[in-house]
C-alpha cells in the first residue's frame, strides 16, 4: 500500500481494518487490565480472609489467656480461703529458722520450755537459739499463776542454771498485773519474808538485773549478788523495801537503779530503817563527786550546793534543799510555822522524794531516759540515819 | 494500682520527695515516696548504693520475692507509719527487752494484723526480707502472742505438724517442763 495512493473506497477500507485493529488491541488491554484488577481484587479478598482469620485467632487467644488468668486467680483465691490452714501449715513449718528464733525471742522461759516440746525441730532450735535466749533470759511471772514467787524463780532459774553453755549475763523478772506480794494462793507457809534472788553461785555471769512491773513492798527486798553490777527498776513499787544491809557488797561495784514514775507511788510515811536507807540511797546519788562536777545541768541544785558547801555536811545540804522544797510546799497549802518547824526529814511526802529522784535523775544528766529515774547507788550502803 | 499508691502516698507524707519504683514478684510497678521506701533497709541500702541518683530515671527496684498482695498490705503499714511514727534512737538491750514483753502492740497494728495466721506469717516473711525490723517485730509479737495461749497439742494442731518424739524422749521432756504447766494456758486470744 505504501508508495502509492490509495482510492477512496480502499481508504476507507483501510480506516475501518486499522479501526477494528485499534479496538481490538484496546480490547486485548481491557481485558488484560481488568484481569489484572480481578487478580488483585482477589488477593486482596484473601488477604482480608486471611487478616479477619488472624484477628479472630488472636481474640480466641486473649480470651483464653484471660479465661486463664482468671482461673488462675480464682484458684489461688478459693484454695486460700476453703483451705487456709493448709497455707498456714505451709508457712509456719516452712519458715526459716530465723524467723522461728524470732518469735521464740518473744517468749519468756516457762513458755519456751512449753513449746520446746513441739517437735524435734523446734526444740533444736530451742536450744541452738537458746544462746541467745538463755543469757538473756526473761521470766514472767505473770504465766506462773499460783505458784508462790519465790517458787517459780527458782524453777524458772532452774532452767537458766541448766543451760550449761550459756551463761546467763542479764536476768528479767516481769510481774505484770502479779505482783510479788500477791499471793492469795499461796500457803502461809509458803510465803516469804524476803524475796531471794541471791544467785550467788549460781548464775555467776549476771550483771544486770531487770525488774519490771513488779511489786517489791517486802521488808527485805532482794538480797543482790555482790557481782551485780546493774539492776532496773520500772514499774516497780518499792513501799517498805531495801537493800540488806547483811551482803558484803564489792566496794568497787556501783549499781546502776533505774526506778520509774510509780516507783514511789506506794510510799508510806511510817518510819522505819529500810525507808531511809532507800532514801539515804538517792541522797548520795544527788551528791555524787562525778556528779557534781555536772551541776550546770541543774543550775539550781549547783547554786544551792555552793551556797552550803563550806558551811555544812553535803547530805545536810540536801536536806534543807528538801526542807525548802517542803516549805513551799507547805506555804501553799497554808500550813503553820509550827508545823513547819515539825517538818520531819524522814517523813517526806511521796511527791518530795520522787522529786528528789527527779532531781538526781537530772544531774545525772543521761538524756533520753525520759520515762524514768536513773540512780547509781554506791556501796556499802549507809548504815546509819542521816544526821541533823 | 501504682498510681493509687502514689497518690495516697503522697497524701499522708507532707512532703513530696524522690520517687522510687518498685516491681513485686508479679512484675507490678509501685511507685513509692523516698521516706516510705527508705523504711526498708534492704531499699534502703540499695539506694545508698546508688547513690540515690535513680530517682530520676525509669529503673525500677526488683523485689522478687514479696507478691503483690502481700507488698499492698505492706504499703499501707508504710505509709501509715511514715506518716505517725517519729525517729526513734537505738534502744539499749534492757529497753528492748521491756519493749518486746511490757509493751502493748499498739491499737492500729492490732487492727492490721487482725488477719488469717498465714497471711500474718507472709508478711512477717516479706518484713524480714524488706528488713523492716519494726514491722517484722510486730508480727512475730502477735505470733508469740498466739503460741503463749496454745498448749503443745494445740499448737502442733494448728499447724499440723507432727510429733516426732519417742514417747521416751516425750516423756522426759515432759517431766522437766512439768512446772511450767500447772496453770492452763490462758484462752480467748485475738487469733
Amino acid at each position: 500500500m505504501a508508495g502509492r495512493f490509495l482510492s477512496g473506497k480502499e481508504y476507507k477500507r483501510w480506516l475501518m481494518e486499522e479501526e477494528a485493529g485499534r479496538a481490538s488491541e484496546w480490547r486485548l488491554r481491557q481485558e488484560l487490565q481488568d484481569q489484572r484488577i480481578a487478580y488483585h481484587f482477589r488477593r486482596i479478598l484473601h488477604l482480608n480472609k486471611e487478616m479477619m482469620a488472624l484477628k479472630e485467632e488472636n481474640r480466641r487467644l486473649h480470651m483464653d489467656r484471660s479465661s486463664l488468668l482468671q482461673q488462675l486467680q480464682e484458684s489461688r483465691h478459693s484454695s486460700r480461703n476453703v483451705s487456709s490452714f493448709v497455707s498456714q501449715v505451709h508457712n509456719l513449718t516452712n519458715s526459716p529458722d530465723t524467723i522461728l528464733v524470732a518469735i521464740l525471742q518473744h517468749l519468756h522461759v516457762c513458755h519456751l520450755q512449753r513449746v520446746s516440746r513441739v517437735c524435734q525441730r523446734w526444740k533444736k532450735l530451742m536450744d541452738e537459739a537458746g544462746n541467745n535466749v538463755h543469757k538473756s533470759p526473761t521470766i514472767e511471772l505473770s504465766s506462773m499463776a499460783g505458784l508462790c514467787p519465790n517458787k517459780a524463780l527458782d524453777r524458772a532459774l532452774d532452767i537458766v542454771r541448766n543451760q550449761e553453755e550459756v551463761a546467763a549475763r542479764c536476768l528479767t523478772i516481769i510481774g505484770h498485773q502479779r505482783l510479788f506480794t500477791d499471793m492469795q494462793s499461796c500457803q502461809m507457809e509458803d510465803r516469804p519474808s524476803s524475796l531471794s534472788l541471791d544467785f550467788a553461785g549460781q548464775l555467776p555471769s549476771l550483771h544486770s538485773l531487770l525488774i519490771v512491773k513488779c511489786s517489791l513492798e517486802l521488808r527485805q527486798l532482794l538480797t543482790l549478788p555482790h557481782h551485780l553490777q546493774r539492776v532496773q527498776l520500772v514499774d516497780t513499787l518499792l513501799c517498805d523495801a531495801s537493800l540488806t544491809a547483811s551482803v558484803h557488797y564489792h566496794p568497787t561495784v556501783w549499781l546502776n537503779v533505774r526506778i520509774q514514775n510509780r516507783v514511789l507511788a506506794g510510799w508510806s510515811t511510817q518510819l522505819d530503817m529500810t525507808r531511809q536507807l532507800l532514801l539515804r540511797q538517792v541522797l548520795d546519788q544527788a551528791l555524787l563527786p562525778e556528779v557534781r562536777k555536772r551541776q550546770d545541768a541543774y543550775p539550781r541544785l549547783a547554786k544551792k550546793l555552793r551556797q552550803f558547801r563550806h558551811k555544812k555536811t553535803r547530805m545536810q545540804a540536801v536536806f534543807h534543799i528538801l526542807k525548802d522544797r517542803e516549805r513551799d510546799y507547805c506555804l501553799r497549802t497554808s500550813f503553820s510555822q509550827e508545823d513547819l518547824d515539825a517538818i520531819d526529814l524522814q517523813r517526806l511526802r511521796p511527791s518530795t522524794v520522787a522529786e528528789l529522784h527527779h532531781l538526781a535523775y537530772k544531774i545525772h544528766g543521761r538524756p533520753g531516759k525520759g520515762k524514768g529515774w536513773a540512780v547509781t547507788v554506791p556501796y556499802p550502803l549507809p548504815l546509819h540515819p542521816p544526821s541533823h | 494500682m501504682s498510681t493509687a499508691a502514689s497518690s495516697s502516698t503522697s497524701e499522708t507524707i507532707a512532703e513530696p520527695g524522690l520517687k522510687i519504683k518498685v516491681s513485686t514478684k508479679e512484675g507490678e510497678v509501685f511507685e513509692l515516696d523516698e521516706k516510705v521506701a527508705k523504711m526498708s533497709q534492704v531499699i534502703r541500702g540499695i539506694l545508698e548504693d546508688l547513690g540515690e541518683q535513680n530517682g530520676g530515671d525509669d529503673s525500677v527496684l526488683p523485689l522478687t520475692q514479696v507478691e503483690t498482695r502481700i507488698f499492698r498490705k505492706i504499703l499501707v503499714w508504710l505509709k501509715y507509719h511514715a506518716g505517725h511514727d517519729k525517729e526513734e534512737a537505738p534502744k539499749a538491750e534492757e529497753d528492748e527487752i521491756i519493749a518486746r514483753f511490757c509493751e502493748e502492740i499498739p491499737e492500729w497494728d492490732q487492727k492490721f494484723l487482725n488477719v488469717d495466721q498465714a497471711v500474718i506469717l507472709e508478711i512477717m516473711l516479706a518484713a524480714d526480707y524488706l528488713d523492716i525490723k519494726k514491722l517484722r517485730g510486730l508480727c512475730c509479737k502477735t505470733v508469740a502472742n498466739i503460741l503463749k495461749t496454745k498448749t503443745v497439742e494445740q499448737i502442733r494442731e494448728m499447724y499440723g505438724i507432727e510429733n516426732d518424739f519417742t514417747p521416751e524422749e516425750e516423756e522426759e521432756i515432759r517431766k522437766q517442763t512439768a512446772w511450767c504447766e500447772d496453770e492452763p494456758p490462758r484462752q480467748g486470744s485475738n487469733h
